[in-house]
């Protein structure tokens, strides 16, 4: 009975054994190039539970900031669930990031419906005391926090300028709730999308990152912008992505996760990444020459990003906004692998500079947007 | 009913608003303030709001500022006295100060046709989201769990600070006065509130005003 028993468990330990690397070695695996001189930085959202899953995606960003020295987080709201206290504060914010704060990373908040709105003075969260501000932190980007939870006229106002006298070449707004989104919960917010879209394609917004919905999804782009939807850095509902919207490109609703991008000229790479590591997401933005809004599909999951310049391949045409009840054009996918990449390199400072506007260069105006054509 | 008012001046001077002046290159894509209210109960509205932000500034001239940098304690601090100096000076305030019956009839007029148009079920599900009535608080040993809190609605209660905040949809709150940075408008089941944001203390309400029975009161 006993060698019975064991020849089962032997071969479980030498099946294990087998299966340990394989395991490893999606985990961890860093995706992005790690140009010199790059943009980089980390995206979470809904996260202030204090539950051991933040801790978790706390731990795993760490682990990643080790070999992608990113230098600060957009935080895409719900930073303090319930009591914010200064005890709250800690448990839900500074211990499970001790680590990213020790090594200097900055975090730069967004206000969620379930924040104090008293938080735009705490230190670490760099808002300057504004609920909504924008930030350069390396030429060529600038972030616009907004607060979606009142987005009354004085911020559209404010936006609006921002985003019209901005010269960066990436213009990316961060805020609570999403635009496009497949939540059963919540879903999309349409109220926000008829304010903000016209501005957000108007000025050459590439890139939108929002929470609320607690999983993962990269929408499908919405009139040539990227959504994602981040809100799962410490709250997470399970099956939670409802099919048949037609919005989800990938889609990831059974653990937590969090975001690493890097930019570099106009290429904008990113990785999503599961509390235990895994990569659930990964690709490439890209930017053609001059023109803000005129760009290419992200790579598919499963394909890996070089550490070289990637050659993405181009969008057969832009996708226009599907609306709710659509069926589904693509199922959740399951997370990809691909190799890690090489060596880091020195960071970009980050300095927030919430409202005024430095002056633009004189940049190709996107107005209309042309038919996607290859990249070279 | 006189038609629409612009209310931009008025909330310009009301609202510490960031600075606005800079022209905007390309089309202003902002949609006007369109606030279908006669222009004395605006007026009117906006004299109660200018009322309550002096007296707060009364309120917040006793306790010692909040630096820019704040660390916990101290955002915790700030805000206890805040919200105790608030509840103190406004300790003899009843509902309906703000929400005057003449203004209250008014707000009620514009919200009914802003959730009867077509994108008023919209709105209001916008208005579900992070409702205190319908979304609680993810729990540190299962965010999967929500717990609901009890929110009492009543004029100079403090709003529990561990309750979400409903949203206010983008496209309402064009169609309502502009409120100054210290003050929100929110909504606690079905009623709408006015709320000072920073002391965290309810100022007034209209009950019933988004007509959705599947929201509790």
């Amino acid at each position: 009975m006993g060698r019975l028993s064991a020849v089962p468990s032997r071969a479980l330990l030498c099946a294990l054994a087998l299966l340990a690397p394989a395991w490893r070695a999606p985990a961890q695996e860093l995706r992005l190039p790690l140009h010199e001189g790059s943009t980089r930085f980390a995206v979470i959202g809904d996260t202030g539970t204090a539950a051991q899953a933040q801790y978790d995606i706390g731990k795993q960003m760490a682990a990643f900031h080790e070999r992608f020295p990113f230098t600060f987080v957009i935080m895409v709201g719900d930073n303090i669930y319930g009591n914010d206290s200064a005890g709250d504060y800690q448990r839900k914010f500074e211990l499970p990031y001790k680590p990213l704060i020790d090594a200097g990373v900055k975090f730069y908040a967004s206000l969620g419906n379930h924040d104090n709105p008293n938080q735009n003075a705490y230190k670490f969260f760099n808002m300057g005391q504004q609920r909504f501000y924008s930030f350069k932190p390396n030429q060529g980007v600038r972030f616009f926090a907004l607060d979606s939870n009142y987005m009354d006229r004085p911020q559209l106002e404010w936006l609006q300028k921002e985003l019209s006298s901005s010269g960066s070449e990436w213009k990316i707004p961060f805020f609570h709730h999403p635009l496009y989104s497949s939540g059963r919960t919540h879903g999309s917010n349409e109220s926000l999308r008829t304010q903000l879209e016209p501005l957000f394609v108007e000025h050459g917004v590439d890139v939108v990152f929002s929470g609320h919905d607690h999983f993962y999804e990269r929408v499908k782009p919405q009139k040539g912008i990227y959504y994602f939807v981040s809100g799962a850095g410490g709250s997470l509902r399970k099956g939670d992505i409802r099919p048949g919207t037609g919005l989800t490109e990938v889609g990831f609703d059974t653990d937590y996760h969090f975001m690493l991008v890097e930019i570099e000229g106009r290429d904008l790479y990113f990785q999503a990444i599961a509390r235990t590591g895994k990569t659930i997401d990964s690709g490439v933005i890209h930017q053609a020459e001059g023109h803000a809004v005129e760009k290419s599909v992200p790579l598919a999951p499963g394909a890996p990003v070089p550490a070289a310049p990637v050659a993405p391949r181009p969008q057969a045409q832009p996708t226009p906004s599907a609306p709710p009840g659509t069926p589904p054009s693509e199922r959740l996918l399951p997370p990809a692998l691909s190799k890690p990449s090489p060596s880091p390199s020195p960071s970009p400072t980050a300095s927030p500079s919430p409202k005024p506007t430095p002056k633009p260069k004189p940049k190709p105006r996107p107005t209309k947007k042309p038919p996607a054509s290859p990249v070279p | 009913m006189r038609g629409s008012v612009p209310i931009v001046s008025l909330a310009a001077i009301l609202a510490s608003l960031p600075a606005c002046h800079h022209t905007v290159k390309g089309p202003d894509l902002v949609p006007p303030q369109a606030v279908k209210m006669d222009s004395e109960l605006l007026e009117e509205f906006y004299e109660e709001i200018t009322e309550y932000v002096k007296l707060r500034h009364k309120a917040v001239e006793a306790i010692p500022p909040l630096p820019a940098e704040a660390t916990a304690d101290q955002i915790a601090a700030h805000q206890k006295a805040l919200t105790l100096a608030i509840v103190r000076y406004n300790r003899n305030s009843k509902q309906g100060e703000i929400f005057e019956p003449p203004i209250e009839a008014a707000f009620r007029r514009i919200l009914a046709e802003a959730f009867a148009s077509p994108q008023g079920p919209a709105m209001i599900q916008e208005i579900k989201q992070g409702n205190p009535r319908l979304e609680g608080v993810p729990q540190a040993n299962d965010p999967s769990r929500e717990q609901i809190k009890n929110v009492t609605l009543r004029v100079n209660l403090v709003y529990p600070e561990d309750a979400p905040f409903s949203s206010v949809p983008a496209g309402l709150l064009l169609k309502i006065p502009v409120l100054p940075e210290q003050v929100r408008y929110r909504f606690i089941g079905r009623a709408l509130i006015v709320r000072d944001t920073e002391a965290n203390v309810i100022l007034d309400f209209i009950r019933d005003v988004v007509p959705d029975s599947s929201i509790p009161r």
